[in-house]
Formats: structure tokens, C-alpha cells, sequence
């Protein structure tokens, strides 16, 4: 069975949706009952066997070739109407299906031309206001609603632009493009252009997809805290060339393993996986304990996994197998099994091939490499749960008592402009939880806004490399070091916080100070901070 | 400086001097012909005749400028030395010879070069500006032409042809935008204004005025006079062209009517042809102003009792004047009404013509406008003017919105109160947390004394706040208080002390920020809570509105009235107003309920407004059925907003106030416990008592004493009471009488049971009844006895029942034998039994009496059940000195007491957790509270089933006779009902 939607959960719940990804409609144009005959008949089926593969060319160029009279034909419609969807022309698609179904209307289950056409309205009607702006060649392309999220589309261009090379120095394939990213304004938008259900999408935290030849991802200003969009694209685009580069066919934990080991490959030479310190944890802990999750588990989808802990050690599992695969077989290696991928071989006993050894063989090394990683530590960061919406009831809910006692009473200064004095309680809370990093921004914010930038940087310095995705901890530690004057640090916090949610005005702030003042960055920087309502004057406020 | 060089010099300056001399004399007469030729030229110059007059001056001003330079060849040369000879003739000659022979050198060139540098030297000592300076001003020549500017100057401005002849030969060919030559045509206009009628002010004349003002509409005459005869005269306002009549070749006249600003210009044909005056002129036209209107009184929105009559001051103003006031009122079932206001100047005097004020005030009987409490009317006032031209202008004033008061103003206002409150102990607690205790006792002294203000402050407030807010708020609010003043007051008497200890200070500040932020979280919740209640209030009426929507909908279907549309339109306003209240009611309880309490979905307003709309909308369209869809739909949304507040009510609850809930219902486990106990414990000596009394009976009955005696004597005490009219007593007396009645009937029962005891009792109460209504008539009969002495006879009658209750009372007491000698062993043994259990019954009381003092924290409640249960402990310190003395009577009596006053205790508490925070108390109403109410069925008890109970039974009849107001029917039972339970 081929994998489903290749996705980043944004947290790893157990999830029941993918009975329903499983059974949507494919991304190739499905054959209808009687192909035409002759050479047209011929076309049709290649080209669908194309889409199934996604080589979208060669299914473009197998349509060309269909002869005129055929192109009345019902199948020839479907497999246009499958074109023009991965080309980005809904409008188009539902036309070509709608022609199909009158042509020969939809019959029974094995006809998925209605469901089909279903998607394709709703992906057309789902992006009828969207708005286009591309690189200066033309070749990635990001599709947007008008409004805020234009704001983020220079980074996405940039990310897109880096990871291309960078995949193509690592596996070896380009893309022919165009590359096209669609960014949804919230995940009822993402409901309806994938099919899967809104509840679904809240339940399993799907965010970003990639299917039929694009990359879609949520816009962070749909999270409370943003989330890592731009290497959510970055690792949507790994899926994207695994997809084209192994004709569809690699299983999801591998499709899961390399797009994580590789998607922040754009942005960093390092070998290791991209892993965050709680599920470092978590690895550390499951290996001590051997409490590993068997690869063949993960299948048919890590969002399947019985809960939220399984799903985030499963994700550990698999990055941190092809890290140590990476680094004993190389580059070579990962190109060498997308080969064998795209020629029908089973990903274990290509694994084995590959490493000329049994595949438990390679898989102890990664578990013995895995022992040597990381020690499992007394106080172990939480697993953070990304919060769709804009209020932070949940996380308020989720501290302890005592500390919650202290939050409300600064949340009450805080209301009233007391900001040392909301720091004060803040402390107290924080004093009582100092793990807990919606505690320790608040403490910062106010403290910040008191005019104690030290604080800041003391309270969050430490934090921040438990909780690196944590986006409020590096807005505040940005501004805390642009005022004490530490400018690395400032910029540094500052572009990651942007990479997590840059709809926080103060990260923007911070840059544009640091920016010169005639370059496009600063003035970029500068225009977000003042659409954002931050102060440019002082990042801080 | 060689003799060479310093006559070079002088030369130079003397050759300026002369030049400036000379220029200023040719200017001087160039003055003078200018004058001239502008006299000869006039207003109106040719350009040959500007040639000709501008040579003229040119050549005569050089003319005169070289004479004056005539004298300028004695400068030439060495002859310049001769100016040197006015101060000092020989060094002139010797300059003289050394600069000749510095030319043309002759002799020894030593001796010429000796003479040179004596020369120099004797030049060095005569300063330059000595030989040349200033003084060669004082010329005649420039005289001369002072003298000339003088007359020029007195020509031009003495002369008007000459001061129009300048201006045309200053500025030939000068021309207007189309083209027509400038000149100073217009000697003098004159604009007469007369305004429009109606604004009722004289004309006014004005003279060569540049610009002009007048009001739109203002009729202009314009009279000029010209310099130069002229055939034909315009003038052109914006574009706007009209011919003047024409006097004579220099007299203009015409009227115009001012319709809008612009520019004047003035042209004449002249034999030169068309001519432009140069003088720019204008005319603004001035708007009429609408009037303005300002409500004085009152001065802000704000709440209104229903019968209350409210004084509306106003003043108004206009530019032009005032012609019509009115003030508009709107009210939901007033469609819109407008009343003429008097238009009376504001200083008594008429109208200056100018502009107008006016002001007056009016009176609202807001009775008058069938206004239910919450109702808003909006009122302002509109003032027209008398614009007759363009039509009057409406001014209107601000609106100034009533609301009369409500529960829901009332709960507003006390919300408002808690969260001011709330704000007062933010500040006072930011204050100390802002600033540090200091590392000295100076720099703590000094904190203390910067920040206790705010906390003096906070505490007043609330002890003002004691007084305004509900029961249960204020309540509250105590408790606060006597948590944190006394931990005030001990701090402020450490820092008054001469060297307190620091640690302590700290540790005094730490237990008051603690008791600000327990105080402060402690309101927070309240606030939230009654916001959570107050919104759950507002759901409630708007579905009563919806409810009585729908009954006015089958009203409007049966009877299709206008009367029955009308009054639906006003509950559609109604409802309509209670949205909006509902809308901003949660829009601030997102503000103080945290959103995990709180389901967003269920709690928008849009789909109420929504339906509403859909109901309005069929309403007008005369819809019914889609109206009914729209109540419909407005019910279902309702019903799914109750749900969502009860749930938030009740998990708000949970989460802020459950432990104190459970330590509550702690508290009243137990006192139920007890007060069980205690009522068994009565139940036991009451039934020795009763044994007791039966033997004592039994044996007074054998003693011949027998009761029919005492039967009689309260058959006839009670024959007299009934005996006594009705008719003149007050509401107050028939009531006690009937009481009074009523204990004798109960006397007259107790002793056909043979309880001499319950007998005596109930005619004590009998006697204290009949004294005192035998008082209160025997005063009204001193006062008003009546036409017949009806009063004097009641009160009569009424004294002698009182006698006779009393001497049946005395009676009793000796019928009654002492019970004591009538209990058994057994009986006396199972006394002392009890005294056991009344003991330990007494031990739990004092220790529940201390845990309610201490959770209470000075809770007015929690207080008062307190002090209830120690009523009740003294009661059972009494009871178990009777049963000790084996008196079944005095524990019996004092048991039911402490019981009494246990049950007390613990209705005050049922009510504290019934609503724990003031949700009902003081807050009228109670229909739909969001306490669940309780549906166990209500019964009187009775005698037979409950014998310890017979006060309450015969306090509840007694009540229960009155009749309930109209309208509180329902609330009345309801209240019996929760006295029984």
C-alpha cells in the first residue's frame, strides 16, 4: 500500500483519520472502466501511470500526444482534469471532471471521479482569493489569501530556494518545477483542500501537507504560538522529492526519517537529526528501558501510534536511524536507497543490501549508536502541545495550582500596566515550576516591560535550550539581548523566533534595528515590525 | 606709508565720497520728476507717455548727478595733496613735492628718498578719514535734494493723481488675468449690506473695505466713484458679471445678492478701453450655522427610577436664531414623541439679532411611558433656525441614553463595585511588590510610608463598599478586611516602634502581600462569578421577552391589530436592547472568566441577533409563520446559551469555590448530625415530661383539681376575643389579635391533651399578645374613640380578655404540680443516660462553633450560624443541668431550644452554599435562579407526626394566613417552603 499524505504532525496524537486518508482518491487520475483504443488509449493509461509516480511532465507530455477526436473522451477529461489539479489549475480541473462525469457519469465505488471532483471544487473554492508572488525566476511559487500571511512569504521563497539546492547537493535531483506552496489561512481551509476532516486535523495536528505535486502547509498565525513553519516547508519539500525520486514508493517511516534528518539540512551542516531536547529524552529513556518502537509499527502512519509519547519517540526513531544510516553508509548510501525505492525493492532489505549486513544488524548499530547519544536526565523537558487558536486557557489549565494562583494574580497586574509588579508574582510562579516555559515568558514579558532585560535573559537563557521551539522564549530573549546590547545573541534568537512565529512583532523589531537601514532586509524587517504594531523604536515594548 | 601711497588712498575716499554725494542728489531730483510726471500722467499712462516720463527722470537725475561730480579734477594727480592744505598748508605742499617727485624724480635720489620718508612719517600722524570724511555731506547740493525727495514724497501723497499716477508709471503694461490693463481707477466704494429678513438686522454701511463678510443672502449695494471718466462699469463676483447703473461718467451703482464667495473685481471702459481697478477686493458669503443644542441636565447617560421625575436642562444656540425646540423621546413602546420646548432667550431680553441662545428646562414623568425596569429611552433635543432662503437648519444635541433601573443595573452597579475594588487591592499589592523592603530600617520606613496610602486606601473602600454591596458581597468584602487591617495595624505599630526589627518588617510585609493577594484573587473570583450570574440573569429575561414575544405573535395572528403589532415592537425592542446588554455583558466576562470555563461557540451573540433580525424582517413583511421561525430559532439558541452559562456557572464554581464548598457541606454534615441528635435527645425528655405530666394530671384529678375549670375559663377568654369588632382595628392589631386567638385556641387544645405545661405557655403568649393590642387601642380610643365610642368599646373588650387570660394563667400555674416528683427511676436513670450524649453533644457544638470562626474569616454568615451555635450551647448547658436535676421539663424546654437554634445555624449556612457568593440575597427576584431548586415535596408538619415541632408549626400557620401581595404569590411559597425544609 502507498503511504498516505506525508505530513508533519504538529503534535504526535493518536490519530483514527488515516482510515479516511487511505481511502481519499489518489493523487493519479484514476481509470475509468473503457479506455479509448489505438494510440490515445495507450496515451491515457501512461499517463496515468505517470501521475501515479508523480512524473507530472511525462503524464503532460502522454496528454499532448492524445489525438484530437480522443479528447472528448471521458478518461481523457479525467486524466486533464488530474493535470490541471497538480498544476495548480483548480478552476480548470473541476471543468475537465465535470465534463467527464457527463460524459459518462460516476457509477458505483470503483468510480472515484465524484469524490475527485468534490476535492477539486473545494480546493478551487478553498483558494478562489488566493494570491501568487514567485521568485524572480518563476520557479517556487507561493500562493497565499491576501493580507498578514503576505508577510511571511519572503522567508518561505528563501527557505524554498536554500532547501532546493541543499536537497539536490544531498540526493542528487532537482525538481523540474515549478514549486508550488500553498498557505492556508487556518486548518478548516487545510480540511477542505486534503479532504480530511477538520476534527481529524485538530485530533492528529496535521498542519502542513504534501500531496499531488505541492507543498500546503497552515499559516502559524493559526497557532497560538506559531510552530516551525519554515522547516515544516522545508521538510514538506524532502517529501515532495522522495515522492518524485522513488516514484511514490517509499514506505512512511523511511519518507518520515530522511525528511526529518534532512530539513533543516538548508540552514545547517550538521549530521545530527534535528531532534528536540524532550524527545532527545524520550529516545534516551525508550532505549534505557528498551522500550524502542518496532519499525514495522510505524506502519502505515506514526500518526497512528496509541498516543502522543509514541508518536514523538517514533519520530525520534526514525531520524535518528538514518542519521547513524547517514553516517555509516554516506550520502551515497541515502541516494543508493531512493534508487532501490523507486525500483519496487522493499526499504529493509535495501537497507541491508546497501550496509552488506542483515537489516537487525543495522538496526542494533543505530540502537547502540542511539545508547552513546543521549543519557536519560532526572528532569526531562515536556513534550509541548501546539495550541491551534489564539487564546492560552489550555496552558494556564495545565500549570500547577500553586504556580497557577501566582499567573492569575500577574496576569492581573499585567492588566493593570504594573509590570515589575506582575513580574513579582510571575517569580513566585516560576519560582514553584521553573520547567514551565509559559510561566517563565510571562516572567519575562513583564520583567522585559519593567525595564529588566537581565531578568529576561537569566530566567529564559537556560529555558530556551530545553524548549528550543518555544517561540515567545526566543521573541524575549532577542529583545533582553538587543537591550543589554549582546547583538549575535539578539539576532540569532531573533531569526529563530521568526522561524517559529513571525507574526510576533518583536523579533522583527529587534532585526530592523540590527539591520542596516537601506538593505532590503531592514527595511523588510522594519515594515513587519510596524504592521505587527511592534515599536521600532524599542524592540522591548 | 609712503607719501605715494597715502595720497592714493585719500584719493580713493574722496572719490566714493563724492560718487555717493552725487548719486544721492541725482536721486533727489529724480524724486522730484517722478512726482512731477506722475501729476502730469495720472492714472492712466501710454506706454509712449511712460517712455517719455521715465527719460525724463533718467536724464534729469544724471543730469543732476554729474554736476554734483564737477568738482572731482582737483582730485587728479598730485593736486589731491591740496585737500591736505585745510588741516595743514606746508605738509600739503610737501606732499605735494614728494609725490611730483616720485613721478618725475630731480636732484640726489637720496635726498628725494629722505624727503619721501619725512613726508610718510608726517602723513602717518594726519588720519585719512580726517582729510575726507563724513562732513562733506553736509553739502548743499545734498540739501537740495533732500529737499526734493521732501516735495516729491508731499506730491505723491497730498495728490491722489499723483499717488495713481505713480502706480501707473511704476508698473506699465501691468494687466489683469484676461488681459485688461490695471490702473487705479476707483477713488472710493462704498457697500451698503442689507440682511436677509429673517435675520432680523439692520443694514450697515461700509467703506473701501477690502473684504467683505456678510451672511448668504445679504443684498449689496455697491456706489463707487472713479478717477477717470468712464462710459461703462462691471463688476464681476466669481462668475457672477453684472453692468452698473451709471450716474455720471464717474458715479457707479448696482445691487447684487451674495450667493457665494469670491473674488471682486472692478472694470471700466475708459477712452484707453477696458480697464481693471487694481485694488483686489472680496466677498465671503457666511453659512448659516446650525444651532447647537447641549443637554446640561443630565449630563451623562445614567439610571433612572421608574416613577422618577427627571428635570432635562438645556441650552441652545444659533448664529441667525432660534425658531422652534423640541425634545424627542424614544421609548420601546413609544414610537417616537416630541414636545415643543419654549424658545426663551437665555438673559430674558429678545433675540440681538445676531445670534440667539436659549435655554430652559423641561420635566419627564417617565410613569407616564409605560416603561418596564431595564427599558432604555433615548432622549435629545432638536433646534431649528429660521433660514428662510435655503431652508431652517436642525441642529441636535447628543443623545442621552435612561435606563431605568433593574435587577440588572443594580447587579451592574454592583459588579462595577467589586471590580473597583478589585482594582484598589491590585494597586495596593503592585505597591509593595514594586518596592523592595529596603536592606535599613530608614529605607523600610521610608517604603511603608510611600506605599501604605494605597492600602489605607483599599481598606476603605471596602469598608465603604460594606455598606453598598450586596449581603453575600459584602460579606465577602468583611472578611477581607478583618483579615488584612489587623495585619496593617500591627505592621504600622512595629514601624512606629523606635527600632523595629527588620526581619520582622519583611516578615509582616510578606503576611500582607499574601492577605492583598488572597484578597485580590478572592474578588477576582467573585467578580467572575457574578458576571458568570449576571449574564445567566440577562439570558433569563430575554427569554421571558421571547416568551411573551410569542404570546403577542398568537395575539397578532388572532387579532391582527395594530395594537397587538405595537406591542409586539416593543418586546422586539425590548429584547432587541437586552441583546446588546447580553452582548456586552460577555464580551467582559471573557475579561474576568478564564476561556476554559467559558464555550465560545455557544456563548456568541450572532445567531440571536440573527434571529431577531429573521423575526423582525417576517414581522415587516407580515410573515408570521417565518416570524414564529424566528422565535423558533431564537428559543433554540437561548436554551443552548442557559446551557453553556450553567456549565460555565457550575465548573467556575468547582474550580474557585469547591474547596470551600466541601469544607462547607464539612460543616453541615456535621450540624445536621448534631442538630438530629439534639432533637432526639429533646424527644426523650420531652416524652418523660409528657409521661410525667400525664401521672402529675392523674394525680391532680385524683386531688379533685380537675381541668374543666381551666376549659371554661379559656372558652370564655376566648368567646370575649372573638367577640371583639373587627371593624376599627388597624392591620397591625387585628393581626396580633388574631394571634392572641389563636394561643388560646392552642391553650384551650393543650389542655384537653392534658399538657398543663404547653397550656401555660400558650396562654403566656396569649397574654403578651392582648397587652399589647389592649395598649395600642386603648391609646387610639384616648385619641379617636370613635362617632359611637366603637374604639373605646374594642379596647374595653380587649382589656377584659387580657384579664381574663391573666387569671387563667395564674390558674394554670396552680393547676400545673411539679413534674419532678412525678418521674420514675427508670425514667430519671434513662435522664441521666442523656446526659451523656448531651454532653458530647455539647463538645462537637464548641468545636464546630470555633472551625466556622476560623474557615468563616469574619464572614457575616458564618458569623452569625456562630453565634447561633452559641446560643445553642448555652441552651445545652441548661439542658444538661436538667437532666443532671432529673427535670424533664427544663431539659425537655431547653433541648428543643438548642435544636431550634442548631436548625438556625444551619439554614444560614444552606443559604451561604446555596448562594455562596450573593446570587440571590438583597437581589430581589429569585425566579430561575441558577441554584437548582429543590423539588422534594413541601409539607406542613403536623402534631401527630412530629410532636417536637408544634412552635414552628403554629409560627408557620400564623404566617401562612396572611395573604401574599399580589404578584409575589409565588415568591411567598416558595419562601414558606424553604422555612419547612
Amino acid at each position: 500500500m502507498k503511504p498516505p499524505f506525508r505530513h508533519l504532525p504538529i503534535r504526535y496524537a493518536p490519530a483514527l483519520f488515516l482510515a479516511a486518508a487511505i481511502t481519499l482518491p489518489g493523487g493519479q487520475a484514476t481509470t475509468a472502466r473503457a479506455l479509448p483504443s489505438g494510440s490515445a488509449g495507450r496515451d491515457i493509461r501512461t499517463a496515468n501511470e505517470a501521475f501515479a509516480a508523480v512524473d507530472i511532465e511525462a503524464a503532460e507530455a502522454h496528454l499532448d500526444a492524445v489525438a484530437d477526436d480522443a479528447r472528448s473522451d471521458p478518461d481523457f477529461l479525467n486524466a486533464e482534469a488530474a493535470l490541471h489539479f497538480h498544476r495548480g489549475r483548480y478552476g480548470a480541473a473541476v471543468s475537465a471532471i465535470e465534463d467527464s462525469l457527463a460524459a459518462r457519469p460516476a457509477r458505483g465505488a470503483g468510480d472515484p471521479r465524484k469524490e475527485m471532483a468534490q476535492l477539486m471544487r473545494s480546493t478551487r473554492d478553498a483558494t478562489s482569493r488566493f494570491v501568487q508572488q514567485a521568485s524572480a525566476d518563476g520557479r517556487y511559487q507561493v500562493f497565499h489569501e491576501p493580507g498578514r500571511d503576505a508577510l511571511i512569504v519572503p522567508y518561505a521563497l528563501e527557505a524554498l530556494e536554500r532547501t532546493d539546492a541543499a536537497l539536490y547537493e544531498e540526493l542528487g535531483y532537482r525538481h523540474p518545477g515549478p514549486i508550488r506552496l500553498e498557505i492556508y489561512p487556518n486548518t478548516r481551509a487545510l480540511a477542505k483542500v486534503s479532504t480530511l476532516t477538520e476534527e481529524a486535523i485538530e485530533r492528529t495536528g496535521t498542519i502542513a501537507l504534501c500531496k499531488w505535486d505541492r507543498l500546503m502547509i497552515t499559516s502559524p498565525r493559526a497557532l497560538l504560538r506559531g510552530y516551525p513553519w519554515i522547516d515544516t516547508i522545508a521538510h514538506e519539500y524532502v517529501h515532495l522529492v522522495l515522492t518524485r525520486m522513488t516514484g511514490d514508493h517509499a514506505p512512511v517511516w523511511v519518507q518520515e526519517g530522511l525528511a526529518k534528518l534532512l530539513e533543516r539540512r538548508w540552514r545547517s551542516s550538521s549530521d545530527r537529526a534535528p531532534i528536540e531536547p524532550a524527545v532527545e529524552s524520550l529516545l534516551a529513556d525508550a532505549v534505557k528501558r528498551d522500550e524502542l518502537i518496532p519499525f514495522e509499527k510505524l506502519h502505515p502512519s506514526i500518526a497512528l501510534l496509541p498516543s502522543q509519547r509514541d508518536a514523538a519517540l517514533a519520530f525520534g526513531q526514525v531520524a535518528t536511524f538514518f542519521e547513524t544510516y547517514r553516517k555509516t553508509q554516506g550520502r551515497s548510501g541515502i541516494r543508493a536507497l531512493v534508487q532501490a525505492l523507486r525500483s519496487g525493492s522493499d526499504a529493509r532489505q535495501a537497507i541491508a543490501s546497501i550496509a552488506k549486513a542483515p537489516f537487525g544488524k543495522v538496526e542494533e548499530g543505530w540502537k547502540t549508536a542511539l545508547r552513546s547519544r543521549n543519557r536519560v536526565t532526572k528532569h526531562a523537558p515536556r513534550l509541548l502541545d501546539k495550541k491551534i487558536g489564539d487564546r492560552d486557557e489550555d496552558e494556564l489549565a495545565a500549570m500547577q495550582a500553586n504556580a497557577r494562583r501566582y499567573v492569575r494574580l500577574g496576569d492581573l497586574l499585567w492588566g493593570r500596566q504594573r509590570f515589575r509588579a506582575a513580574a513579582a508574582e510571575y517569580a513566585k510562579a516560576h519560582k514553584l515550576d521553573e520547567d514551565d516555559p509559559t510561566i517563565a515568558t510571562r516572567l519575562g514579558r513583564a520583567a522585559l516591560a519593567g525595564g529588566d532585560p537581565s531578568t529576561v535573559a537569566a530566567t529564559l537563557s537556560e529555558l530556551v535550550k530545553r524548549y528550543p521551539q518555544h517561540a515567545p522564549t526566543r521573541a524575549l530573549l532577542s529583545a533582553a539581548y538587543w537591550a543589554r546590547g549582546s547583538i549575535d545573541s539578539a539576532r540569532e534568537n531573533a531569526i529563530e523566533a521568526i522561524r517559529l512565529n513571525p507574526f510576533d512583532p518583536r523579533p522583527h523589531c529587534v532585526l530592523s534595528h540590527l539591520e542596516e537601514d537601506n538593505t532590503l532586509r531592514g527595511e523588510r524587517e522594519r515594515n513587519a515590525c510596524l504592521s505587527l504594531g511592534g515599536s521600532s523604536d524599542d524592540p522591548t515594548r | 606709508m609712503s607719501a605715494t601711497r597715502y595720497l592714493e588712498r585719500l584719493r580713493r575716499r574722496a572719490w566714493t565720497l563724492l560718487g555717493v554725494r552725487a548719486a544721492l542728489f541725482g536721486l533727489g531730483a529724480g524724486a522730484l520728476l517722478f512726482a512731477v510726471a506722475a501729476l502730469i500722467v495720472g492714472p492712466v499712462s501710454s506706454t509712449l507717455g511712460a517712455i517719455a516720463a521715465w527719460s525724463t527722470i533718467v536724464v534729469g537725475s544724471m543730469a543732476a548727478a554729474g554736476w554734483s561730480m564737477r568738482s572731482t579734477r582737483a582730485l587728479r594727480g598730485s593736486a589731491i595733496a591740496r585737500l591736505i592744505a585745510d588741516i595743514d598748508p606746508a605738509l600739503a605742499s610737501l606732499a605735494r613735492s614728494a609725490a611730483e617727485l616720485s613721478v618725475a624724480p630731480a636732484g640726489s635720489p637720496a635726498l628725494v628718498a629722505a624727503h619721501a620718508r619725512q613726508v610718510g612719517v608726517a602723513l602717518e600722524t594726519l588720519p585719512i578719514s580726517r582729510v575726507a570724511g563724513f562732513g562733506w555731506f553736509k553739502h548743499r547740493s545734498l540739501g537740495a535734494a533732500a529737499l526734493a525727495a521732501a516735495v516729491a514724497i508731499a506730491m505723491l501723497l497730498s495728490f491722489d493723481r499723483g499717488a495713481t499716477g505713480a502706480f501707473a508709471l511704476l508698473h506699465p503694461g501691468a494687466r489683469d488675468a484676461e488681459g485688461r490693463s490695471l490702473a487705479d481707477v476707483v477713488s472710493n466704494v462704498r457697500w451698503r449690506l442689507v440682511y436677509p429678513s429673517y435675520m432680523n438686522r439692520s443694514a450697515e454701511n461700509l467703506t473701501d473695505q477690502a473684504i467683505v463678510h456678510a451672511p448668504f443672502g445679504t443684498s449689496i449695494t455697491l456706489d463707487l466713484k472713479t478717477r477717470i471718466a468712464a462710459g461703462e462699469a462691471r463688476v464681476q463676483i466669481g462668475d457672477q458679471a453684472i453692468r452698473l447703473a451709471t450716474k455720471d461718467d464717474h458715479s457707479f451703482h448696482g445691487q447684487i445678492v451674495l450667493r457665494e464667495s469670491g473674488e471682486v473685481s472692478l472694470r471700466f471702459l475708459s477712452a484707453d478701453g477696458w480697464l481693471t481697478d487694481r485694488k483686489p477686493r472680496s466677498l465671503v458669503a457666511i453659512e448659516d450655522q446650525a444651532p447647537q443644542i447641549e443637554i446640561v441636565e443630565p449630563d451623562a447617560n445614567r439610571v433612572i427610577e421608574p416613577e422618577e421625575r427627571l428635570s432635562v436642562v438645556y441650552e441652545a444656540r444659533d448664529d441667525v436664531g432660534l425658531e422652534r425646540l423640541q425634545l424627542v423621546i424614544q421609548a420601546p413602546e413609544l414610537e417616537e414623541e416630541r414636545r415643543d420646548l419654549p424658545v426663551e432667550p437665555a438673559d430674558g431680553s429678545p433675540a440681538n439679532g445676531e445670534s440667539m441662545t436659549a435655554q430652559g428646562s423641561t420635566e419627564l414623568q417617565l410613569d407616564k411611558l409605560s416603561l418596564r425596569p431595564g427599558d432604555r429611552v433615548r432622549i435629545w433635543i432638536e433646534a431649528s433656525d429660521g433660514d428662510t432662503l435655503r431652508g431652517p437648519k436642525l441642529g441636535r444635541s447628543v443623545e442621552r441614553v435612561l435606563t431605568v433601573a433593574s435587577e440588572a443595573t443594580r447587579r451592574a452597579e454592583a459588579i462595577g463595585n467589586l471590580e473597583t475594588l478589585r482594582d484598589q487591592g491590585l494597586e495596593a499589592l503592585a505597591d509593595r511588590l514594586e518596592a523592595p523592603l529596603g536592606t535599613t530600617v530608614d529605607e523600610a520606613r521610608q517604603r511603608h510610608e510611600r506605599i501604605s496610602p494605597s492600602l489605607s486606601f483599599f481598606l476603605e473602600a471596602a469598608d465603604k463598599q460594606v455598606k453598598e454591596l450586596g449581603e453575600d458581597d459584602a460579606d465577602i468584602v468583611r472578611g477581607l478586611v478583618a483579615q488584612i487591617r489587623p495585619a496593617a495595624e500591627r505592621e504600622l505599630a512595629t514601624y512606629e516602634m523606635s527600632s523595629p526589627s527588620l526581619t520582622k518588617l519583611r516578615r509582616l510585609d510578606e503576611n500582607i502581600v499574601q492577605q492583598l493577594e488572597d484578597g485580590v484573587l478572592t474578588l477576582a473570583d467573585r467578580l467572575g462569578q457574578a458576571r458568570l450570574e449576571d449574564a445567566a440573569e440577562i439570558a433569563r429575561e430575554l427569554e421571558l421577552l421571547r416568551r411573551e414575544m410569542v404570546s403577542l405573535l398568537s395575539e397578532l395572528r388572532r387579532t391582527n391589530s395594530p395594537e397587538a403589532r405595537q406591542r409586539l415592537l416593543a418586546a422586539l425592542s425590548r429584547a432587541r436592547q437586552r441583546l446588546t446588554d447580553l452582548r456586552a455583558r460577555l464580551a467582559a466576562l471573557a475579561q474576568d472568566v478564564p476561556g476554559e470555563f467559558l464555550n465560545a461557540e455557544a456563548l456568541a451573540t450572532e445567531e440571536k441577533e440573527a434571529a431577531l433580525d429573521q423575526f423582525a424582517k417576517a414581522l415587516e413583511s407580515d410573515d408570521l409563520e417565518a416570524a414564529a421561525d424566528g422565535l423558533h430559532e431564537l428559543e433554540r439558541e437561548l436554551d443552548a446559551l442557559a446551557e453553556a452559562l450553567g456549565n460555565a456557572q457550575g465548573s467556575y464554581q468547582e474550580a474557585r469555590f469547591g474547596a470551600r464548598d466541601r469544607a462547607l457541606a464539612e460543616v453541615l454534615d456535621t450540624l445536621v448530625g448534631l442538630e438530629n441528635e439534639q432533637r432526639r435527645l429533646a424527644g426523650h425528655s420531652d416524652a418523660v415530661r409528657q409521661r410525667a405530666a400525664r401521672r402529675a394530671l392523674e394525680a391532680s384529678q385524683a386531688k379533685g383539681q380537675g381541668l374543666a375549670e381551666l376549659s371554661q375559663a379559656t372558652r370564655r377568654a376566648l368567646k370575649t376575643i372573638e367577640g371583639i369588632s373587627s371593624q376599627p382595628l388597624g392591620a397591625v392589631e387585628k393581626e396580633t389579635l388574631d394571634r392572641a386567638a389563636q394561643r388560646v385556641a392552642d391553650t384551650r387544645d393543650a389542655l384537653a391533651s392534658g399538657d398543663l405545661g404547653e397550656a401555660r405557655r400558650m396562654a403566656e403568649e396569649a397574654s403578651v399578645a392582648l397587652q399589647n393590642v389592649t395598649r395600642d387601642l386603648e391609646l387610639a380610643a384616648l385619641m379617636f374613640p370613635g362617632a359611637r365610642g366603637e374604639t373605646a368599646d374594642v379596647a374595653a373588650r380587649a382589656r377584659l380578655a387580657e384579664e381574663q387570660v391573666a387569671h387563667l394563667q395564674v390558674d394554670l400555674d396552680r393547676a400545673i404540680p411539679r413534674l419532678q416528683d412525678h418521674v420514675t427511676g427508670d425514667e430519671k436513670a434513662g435522664l441521666f443516660k442523656d446526659l451523656n450524649r448531651q454532653q458530647r453533644v455539647e463538645s462537637l457544638a464548641e468545636a464546630l462553633q470555633k472551625k466556622l470562626l476560623e474557615q468563616g474569616q469574619g464572614a457575616r454568615r458564618a458569623t452569625t450560624a456562630a453565634d447561633s451555635i452559641a446560643d445553642a450551647l448555652r441552651a445545652m448547658s441548661v439542658a444538661s443541668d436538667g437532666l443532671q436535676r432529673s427535670d424533664p421539663v427544663q431539659a425537655a424546654s431547653y433541648q428543643e431550644e438548642a435544636a431550634r437554634r442548631l436548625t438556625q445555624a444551619r439554614e444560614q449556612l444552606e443559604r451561604d452554599q446555596q448562594s455562596p457568593n450573593g446570587d440571590s440575597s438583597g437581589q430581589g427576584g429569585g425566579q430561575g435562579k441558577s441554584a437548582v431548586r429543590d423539588r422534594r415535596r413541601v409539607e406542613i408538619p403536623t402534631a401527630p407526626e412530629d410532636a417536637a415541632q408544634p412552635e414552628i408549626r403554629r409560627q408557620l400557620l400564623d404566617a401562612m394566613r396572611q395573604k401574599a401581595p399580589s404578584g409575589y404569590e409565588e415568591a411567598v411559597r416558595r419562601y414558606y417552603e424553604e422555612l419547612l425544609r
